[in-house]
């Protein structure tokens, strides 16, 4: 089994602020795994060492600082690290776009960032835009977006460089369900090509929705973590999906010889009654 | 492909990202470029030089007159530098200074040899009285040569220095005083001598007068613009580290230092269009000539892009809030411009002002753009304010990578 993430009793100051206390963490590659938390648990904390925005030591400003234990990505040291660079991509919780470049000319700016030129940054940039469902505003400014089109805009930037783990800190802040389904729907497809994908929430139906692991995170340290299956447990009840009225079902199941048996009918989430009334597909107008 | 093409093809898009973004902010396209042509023109129009230039006006008391008094109140008269409002008594007159209603005051009195001209001045009106002390001082000097050289005083005047001669025991004192007044008349004489040397002569090129009040204001509206533009552009960057795009693109393959870079080289080279465009304009459209050496020209224009694109980083680097950045660097835009020379010549300054000068971008600016274009020098001239603006530009530009690293974007 290769890693693609290891963290190992990793202690990180913002500051004087401890944020990450020893944390532990190992994610195999091509898992989909959530990184849950609330806010102020140390989730973006974590993935800016990821992403190699922390520095060892005492450094100046704002960034984090590592102060002991041990962070490897694809078995390589993340800070400053050009290769761990081109290998991650990260899907910031910020819109992080030039608003008044258009899409293609923001999609072009990220690709050339990772070196990518000629025929390969072209073609890159149209998959791009077809897997946001923004080619027909390619020469659209950013801040001319709703807000669903610019978080695929957001996710989409983040994918040019092809790379073998992709980070999504809070993807879906502030999107409408049909959005947050697209982008439910590509980051599955970008799972079931072999990515390794790292997702953190603090939206536990979203985890639930993709993960295959899960690690909760608080005050800087993994509180728990194992494949959801597994941490979400049975609970000593079972669940029994059929369908019918759920009187003739209870009845028929007293006749049966079946008590204490308690039917009710499935409640549906309001998010799929949403979707079930306004449809799937994307809603393109502007804000 | 090599690391090194990659971080060149990163650079290009960073560069790129900051040109697109500045061509398709019209209203910053319109104060960048706009602005310093049409206040270049508005000064340009405002300090050329006059054919006739405005006289200082001056409130003029004559109490007892006489011949003497009269010839230099004639002399006086004849100044095209002053305008003479005779005014009764001199209490009038320095009623009208205190006042503000004139800026100076001249207070003739004849008397033979108790006769004695004054000067009363506005002390906020230094310049005016400056120009008036000197007119003064030529009326006292040609009214005494006339007395030696009109024929109808020259004879009282011999007598009157005979006596002088006489009185001192001078042997001869006729002889003598006739053979000093004439010696006076040579010197001061209108027909020929020391004193009939009265032409100014303006240096010229080529038949034309080699100064052009253009070409300087708009140099020092570029370099005052070019310093705002600065400004805009660290701005700019603050707002994308507010926005999350610095961190954005820091995660890239890029290192820390090709963004800065990037951002400086982008600053420098939307100057460089700026700088073109707007002597495009002032070249032709009002008569702005590169005299002097082309390369210099190019060189100081470089050197100011580069300064301009330093002193962005350097704000950026050090300053985190973008309203300081504005306060900061706008206060230092304009003090700059002003003791550099960019709004009038450096000379018109306190000489304190001008030793301090030499430590501003804008004072080496004008000094380059004046070597080039109207007092038409050479290539050597350019090669110091050239070489100081860029080697400014550096510093800062490196200031502003060491400040941004300290502040951790």
């Amino acid at each position: 089994m290769s890693i693609a993430l290891r963290a190992e009793s990793l202690v990180v100051r913002r500051g004087a602020t401890p944020v990450v206390n020893g944390l532990d963490l190992l994610v195999p590659s091509g898992r989909f795994f959530g990184l849950l938390g609330p806010n102020g648990a140390g989730k973006s904390t974590t993935i800016d060492c990821i992403a190699g925005l922390a520095e060892r030591g005492a450094a100046p400003g704002g960034r984090p600082r590592i102060m002991s234990g041990t962070l490897e990505v694809l078995g390589l040291d993340p800070l400053g690290s050009p290769e761990v660079s081109r290998r991650i991509g990260v899907v910031p919780q910020a819109l992080a776009l030039y608003g008044d470049l258009s899409v293609a000319e923001n999609l072009r700016v990220f690709g050339g960032l990772y070196g990518l030129r000629g025929p390969r940054l072209r073609g890159r940039v149209e998959w791009a835009m077809n897997l946001a469902e923004l080619t027909e505003r390619a020469t659209s400014r950013v801040s001319s977006l709703s807000g669903g089109m610019a978080r695929r805009l957001n996710l989409a930037c983040a994918l040019l460089h092809e790379p073998e783990i992709l980070v999504c800190d809070e993807p879906t802040t502030g999107v409408d369900p049909q959005s947050r389904n697209h982008l439910f729907e590509a980051l599955r497809h970008l799972h079931r090509e072999g990515r390794t994908i790292l997702y953190t929430t603090h939206y536990l139906e979203e985890v639930e929705a993709l993960c295959e692991d899960v690690a909760i995170i608080d005050h800087g340290r993994v509180i728990a973590v194992g494949p959801l299956a597994q941490l979400v447990g049975h609970g000593g009840r079972s669940r029994v999906t059929c369908d019918g009225d759920a009187e003739a079902v209870q009845r028929a199941l007293a006749e049966a010889g079946f008590t204490g048996i308690a039917v009710e009918p499935e409640r549906r989430t309001l998010e799929s009654v949403f979707l079930e009334l306004t449809g799937r597909a994307l809603r393109e107008e502007a804000p | 492909m090599s690391r090194s093409t990659d971080a060149l093809t990163a650079l290009y898009w960073l560069i790129r990202k900051d040109v697109v973004r500045f061509l398709s902010d019209r209203n910053g396209l319109f104060a960048s470029v706009a602005m310093p042509v049409i206040l270049g023109a508005f000064l340009g129009t405002l300090f050329a030089p006059d054919d006739e230039p405005n006289p200082v006006s001056v409130a003029f008391v004559h109490e007892a007159p006489d011949n003497g008094s009269r010839r230099f109140e004639a002399e006086l008269r004849k100044s095209k530098a002053v305008a003479l409002v005779d005014v009764i008594t001199a209490d009038a007159a320095r009623d009208l200074l205190r006042r503000g209603k004139q800026p100076v005051a001249v207070l003739a009195r004849g008397g033979g040899t108790s006769a004695e001209v004054r000067i009363l001045t506005d002390p906020s009106r230094t310049a005016e009285a400056d120009i008036v002390r000197g007119m003064v001082e030529a009326a006292v000097y040609k009214s005494l040569a006339t007395g030696f050289t009109d024929p109808a005083s020259r004879a009282e005047n011999t007598a009157g220095l005979a006596l002088l001669l006489g009185a001192g025991g001078v042997g001869e004192p006729g002889k003598t005083a006739d053979v000093v007044a004439g010696l006076v008349g040579q010197l001061t004489g209108s027909d020929g001598g020391l004193g009939a040397v009265t032409a100014v002569e303006t240096l010229e090129r080529d038949g034309r007068p080699a100064y052009n009040t253009y070409a300087h204001n708009f140099s020092g509206m570029l370099c005052m613009f070019l310093l705002f533009f600065g400004i805009e552009q660290a701005k700019a960057r603050l707002d994308e580290r507010a926005l999350g795009l610095d961190r954005r693109v820091a995660m890239a393959p890029v290192g820390r230092v090709l963004p800065r870079l990037a951002s400086g080289l982008a600053t420098m080279l939307l100057a460089l269009a700026i700088s073109a465009a707007v002597f495009a304009v002032a070249i032709g459209g009002f008569g702005v000539e590169i005299r002097g050496s082309i390369p210099g020209f190019v060189l100081v224009v470089l050197g100011q892009a580069a300064f301009a694109g330093g002193f962005s980083m350097a704000l950026s680097g050090w300053i985190a809030s973008p309203r300081a950045v504005q306060g900061a660097g706008s206060a230092f835009a304009l003090i700059a411009s002003f003791l550099g020379g960019a709004w009038m010549p450096s000379f018109m300054l306190p000489s304190w002002c001008q030793g301090v000068a030499i430590f501003l971008p804008t004072r080496w600016a004008t000094e380059g753009f004046a070597a080039t274009t109207w007092r038409g020098l050479g290539l050597e001239a350019a090669l110091l304010p050239a070489g100081i603006l860029l080697a400014l530009g550096l510093a800062l530009g490196a200031l502003g990578i060491a400040g941004a690293r300290r502040a951790g974007a």
